[in-house]
């Protein structure tokens, strides 16, 4: 003779308990392997319960409630014919684990970058320039081809914060409204495009040089023509005497990057537009000043011509008109120098035996510390000096 | 390797005849393929030469005869079953689904059900709508089934017998309007992988992906296209199943812009799997322009010859869709 | 092994024990299910044991057979090995299908058990293949295909029957009849008072026998196999028979009245071949006790055995579809 339970069934697939109903046999009943000894209900219908062993009912275990499907609901004394076979699975009762199917994974696409497009070759069947598809949309609405960008998302690939810093890559305005006009939404838009340029500047070492500059005889010589350009020009030419400065920093060191090629950013309507002149101490200066005048013009109106959209190696920012006396701006990577200007205007300067005043303007110069030192930063502030007085560069 | 022309049917035959002189285990039963030579004329004289044991003619019970070939396949045997028309292979769906492509798996790897199910699909023969169809997608959508649809006479010998080969089920779809086409074929009994897809042209604005009798319309039209400067390249996958994706999404990385063409209705078929695969890889960045499909309309196909064209995608309507799609952009 | 169950105390023995390591099996499925330790759903064949046992015994070793959803009979009257059995529904890696298959799916190609089926009348067709790979290859192999009175109704029945009779082939039909298809019954399903008078549609042999008679399903299934043999081709052997469990863990047994499974209940098979050999002097009534008991173990130990094997491994089930050249 042996104790032998009667166990909630799991009575379908999905089954996990039942909740007890009525009892059709009592204590003490005889009973046979077969007969229905109760009702329980499932998660889908009620159902009778049938003794899986035969023998004397001596003690219902549970009467009302919920049930574990596999637990004892009532005791039986009768012989054991061996149909106990869960009993054998001991302790608690191996659950039928259901492993974690293996993830979809995706073929393994290998499309490695190999052979990235050079710049200039014609041959129609290179890789296209990946681009965020939303990134080369809005480098096609502002005529920016995207070879000119430089992609820091994977393989090269263009993002959207690259194609906006490469329209709107330093702060201030020259000589325009500022971008306070623009509506909330979009300045909310215009601090995050600068934040996300501005950024990684913090995290480059960088150095301003200062210098006060002498512009009365500059300003004699430049007659109607502006002081944008005239000091753009005079940049220009300081910079190709400093040729550690004319380089882009790269995991392998400094990068020559071809003649002198400086951003200026135009405030407009929709945010800043940052056109870029390309050795601009190459073209006379007349000319060089209407060219300067109609592409701050053009800007202003959200247009920039495809010859002003190259790859900047340096920048000029002004805040002279917004009374600011000196200033140091970031580099805006991957630049090697930024110069920033106060304003223009009559200081006390020393003169021989006294004190005199003079046109002067307070010159930051802000140098990337790995592409150059200090002596590099002086030396183009003496070249900007020389560059801006006639007497030493007739061209001016 | 010797070259000369033969029709698609003819190669389909040498394929057949080939697989079963150099291997006992290869015989072919269906319907009229004995001495009537095949409902497509593709059986031709195997009869004579092979005898009504391995070339079995059998009653109209594509259910009992697909059963019957994965029976044979399981005790060692390799046998082709055609069905007359791909559209019957619905009568036979338990034992091309539920089994053959199961078995396998099912079995813990313990048998291999290695059969191959040839037959004919698509349009243009005014069959109507229960003798036209292009199911290539269900088939694809089976895991434990391999899928090919050969587009050239050579392909479809050398990928019927590398299905012959392969010890898993493989669905062989030959399009209906392919059968008397020609083309060059190798003589000897060689063998096209399969899962390696073809490019069938090179071109460096665009890239049209095309299966079936798709692949020479899309030829036909990238020969237009030429006239009026636009340069396409022409790939055909060849197997479904297992997919050969890199020609593609290498060609796209090239020429920017993805036209996908396939006969069947346009609704949950092949082309939107390729359509998903393209943008889900990195050549999704390469793009000039959104993906786009040319399928066949989502009805039955009709009767009449003019509606039956109308139905699916014909040269005028690749090339149109090429040209538009090379004025998209982002 | 093919002398008939009352042949000798060898051959009796062997039937005794086949039926009841099939009953012991099918009740330790039965509570491990009931107790929820066993995953899915389980179609059991308690009540049945004679037809899957006797029919068996008919069979040699190279013979093939393909079974049915309601299998495991089968699958142990061919020689299956209860701890694989037992490890496949327990959903281990060292079941016969790794965990794969389940219940439904048991195959064991080495012993010929082309595998079971959960689509009804799925197996019938292939066991017609089969055959006719034997056929074609020349050998004198036969495949018995098990299925029930349900899958008669099924077109791939008919399909199979057909080409089976048009091509000879070496197949004997079982059609196992307990009676009802799910909770469809027979009265209701056909119109013909037996299933095995369906052969003659075909042009081969039909016959009827009582299934819950391991010698009868034994002698009926032995001459099927003999014509098989001998190129004569197919025979459609109906054994009628009851299930005395419902046709699932699902199944409220709704359908049929508790008389009557009450009353065939008591025509247990193996209770009646237990009198029957006690009563010819083949077994005594110790060595019956002593088969019992050796089932009994066999089960217990296939449980415990199959239990402490690792679970299913799902590390690469996506190479597991195709299989490699």
């Amino acid at each position: 003779m042996a104790r032998l339970a009667i166990r909630m069934p799991k009575m379908s697939m999905t089954m996990t308990e039942g909740e007890m109903g009525p009892w059709l046999v009592d204590e003490g009943a005889h009973i046979e392997s077969g007969d229905v000894v109760c009702e329980v209900m499932t998660d889908k219908v009620d159902m009778e319960v049938e003794s899986t062993v035969s023998g004397v009912l001596v003690e219902i275990v549970a009467r009302e409630g919920m049930v574990a499907v596999g637990e004892p609901i009532a005791w039986v004394e009768g012989e054991d014919d061996g149909g106990g076979f869960g009993d054998l699975l001991t302790g608690a009762p191996e659950p039928v684990s259901t492993p974690e199917p293996e993830s979809n994974l995706a073929p393994a696409d290998a499309q490695t970058d190999s052979m990235a497009p050079t710049p200039g070759e014609a041959t129609a069947r290179t890789l296209i320039t990946p681009a965020v598809p939303r990134a080369r949309a809005l480098a096609a609405e502002h005529n920016l081809s995207l070879d000119s960008v430089t992609g820091s998302g994977p393989d090269g690939r263009v993002l959207m914060g690259d194609v906006e810093s490469r329209l709107a890559p330093t702060l201030p305005p020259v000589d325009a409204p500022s971008a306070t006009a623009a509506k909330p939404d979009r300045r909310a838009a215009i601090r995050k495009i600068v934040a996300r340029t501005l950024e990684p500047a913090a995290l480059i070492p960088q150095f301003t040089v200062w210098r006060e500059l002498h512009l009365d005889q500059a300003n004699t010589t430049r007659g109607r023509r502006s002081w944008t350009g005239v000091i753009l020009r005079a940049y220009s030419a300081a910079l190709k005497e400093v040729p550690e400065l004319l380089t882009r920093w790269t995991e392998d060191g400094p990068v020559p990057c071809g003649p002198p090629a400086i951003a200026l950013a135009v405030a407009t309507d929709r945010g800043l537009l940052v056109p870029v002149f390309v050795e601009p101490d190459a073209t006379d200066p007349d000319t060089f000043d209407a060219e300067l005048r109609a592409v701050v013009a053009a800007a202003q109106r959200g247009k920039v011509g495809p010859d002003y959209l190259g790859i900047a190696n340096a920048s000029l920012s002004n805040m002279g008109g917004l009374g600011v006396d000196r200033f140091q701006a970031l580099i805006t990577p991957p630049q090697a120098s930024i110069l920033a200007l106060g304003s223009i205007t009559e200081r006390p300067v020393a003169v021989p035996g006294g004190v005199g005043l003079a046109l002067t303007v307070h010159a930051g110069l802000t140098v990337d510390h790995r592409a150059g030192d200090g002596v590099h930063a002086a030396q183009l502030l003496e070249s900007l000096k020389k560059a801006l007085d006639p007497s030493t560069n007739p061209l001016t | 390797m010797t070259q000369r022309t033969i029709t698609y049917a003819e190669a389909v035959r040498e394929a057949i005849g080939q697989a079963m002189e150099a291997d006992d285990r290869v015989f072919m039963l269906g319907e009229d393929i004995g001495v009537y030579g095949g409902a497509f004329g593709v059986s031709g004289d195997l009869y004579h030469r092979f005898g009504p044991e391995r070339i079995r003619d059998t009653p109209i019970s594509e259910l009992g005869i697909v059963g019957a070939a994965v029976g044979a396949a399981l005790a060692g045997m390799r046998p082709i079953v055609e069905i007359q028309f791909s559209d019957f292979t619905n009568q036979a769906m338990d034992q091309i689904v539920n089994q053959a492509a199961k078995i396998h798996f099912m079995l813990g790897g313990a048998a291999n059900v290695p059969m191959v199910l040839r037959a004919p699909l698509g349009s243009g023969t005014g069959a109507a709508a229960q003798h036209s169809q292009s199911l290539e997608a269900w088939f694809a959508h089976v895991p434990g089934l391999k899928v090919v649809m050969p587009a050239t006479a050579e392909d479809a010998k050398g990928l019927l017998l590398a299905a012959i080969d392969d010890p898993n089920p493989v669905i062989v779809l030959e399009h209906k309007l392919l059968y008397r086409t020609s083309g060059p074929v190798s003589e000897e009994a060689f063998r096209t992988p399969l899962g390696v897809s073809a490019v069938r042209r090179e071109g460096a604005d665009l890239t049209i992906v095309a299966t079936g009798v798709m692949v020479s319309r899309a030829l036909e039209a990238a020969e237009t296209l030429t006239q009026q400067g636009i340069d396409v390249s022409v790939i055909d996958p060849r197997t479904l199943t297992p997919l050969d994706m890199n020609p593609i999404l290498d060609d796209v990385s090239r020429t920017g812009r993805a036209l996908l063409v396939q006969e069947a209705p346009g609704h949950v078929g092949f082309t939107a799997e390729l359509a998903a695969r393209i943008a889900e890889s990195p050549t999704l960045y390469r793009l000039l322009a959104p993906i786009r499909r040319v399928s066949g309309l989502d009805i039955p196909i009709p009767y009449a010859p003019q509606l039956e064209r109308s139905a699916v995608p014909q040269v005028e309507g690749i090339v149109h869709a090429a040209e538009q799609l090379m004025k998209e952009s982002f | 092994m093919t002398d008939s169950p009352f042949a000798s105390a060898e051959s009796a023995k062997h039937a005794l024990r086949t039926m009841w390591k099939t009953r012991r099996f099918e009740e330790a499925v039965d509570d491990l299910f009931a107790r929820g330790l066993m995953h899915g759903t389980m179609h059991l064949s308690i009540g049945q044991e004679a037809s899957a046992t006797g029919a068996c015994m008919a069979l040699r070793d190279d013979d093939a057979i393909t079974s049915t959803h309601r299998g495991h009979g089968h699958c142990i009257g061919k020689g299956a090995d209860l701890v694989r059995m037992m490890a496949e529904l327990l959903a281990k890696e060292t079941g016969y299908c790794r965990g794969r298959g389940g219940s439904m799916h048991i195959a064991d190609v080495d012993t010929g058990n082309l595998g079971a089926n959960g689509i009804v009348a799925g197996g019938i067709p292939i066991a017609a293949g089969a055959a006719l790979a034997f056929q074609l290859r020349g050998e004198d192999r036969v495949v018995a295909c098990f299925f029930g009175d349900g899958a008669t109704n099924e077109g791939a029945f008919h399909e199979a029957a057909n080409l089976a009779a048009i091509w000879k082939l070496p197949v004997i039909f079982i059609c196992e009849n307990n009676k009802y298809g799910m909770s469809f019954s027979t009265e209701k399903a056909f119109a013909i008072e037996h299933i095995a008078q369906r052969a003659a549609g075909y042009g081969f042999p039909g016959v009827t026998v009582d299934g819950n008679a391991v010698g009868e399903v034994y002698d009926a299934v032995a001459e099927a196999v003999a014509r098989a043999r001998s190129g004569e081709g197919p025979t459609l052997v109906e054994a009628v028979t009851y299930r005395w469990k419902g046709h699932s863990k699902s199944d409220k047994n709704l359908y049929r009245s508790k008389d009557e499974i009450a009353q065939w209940r008591s025509k247990d098979p193996i209770g009646r071949f237990e009198h029957d050999v006690e009563q010819r002097g083949l077994l005594t009534a110790d060595e019956i006790a002593q088969v019992r008991s050796e089932a009994l173990e066999a089960v217990r130990s296939a449980v415990l055995e199959a239990n402490s094997a690792p679970d299913a491994d799902p590390a690469d089930l996506l190479d597991a579809v195709f299989a490699k050249a």
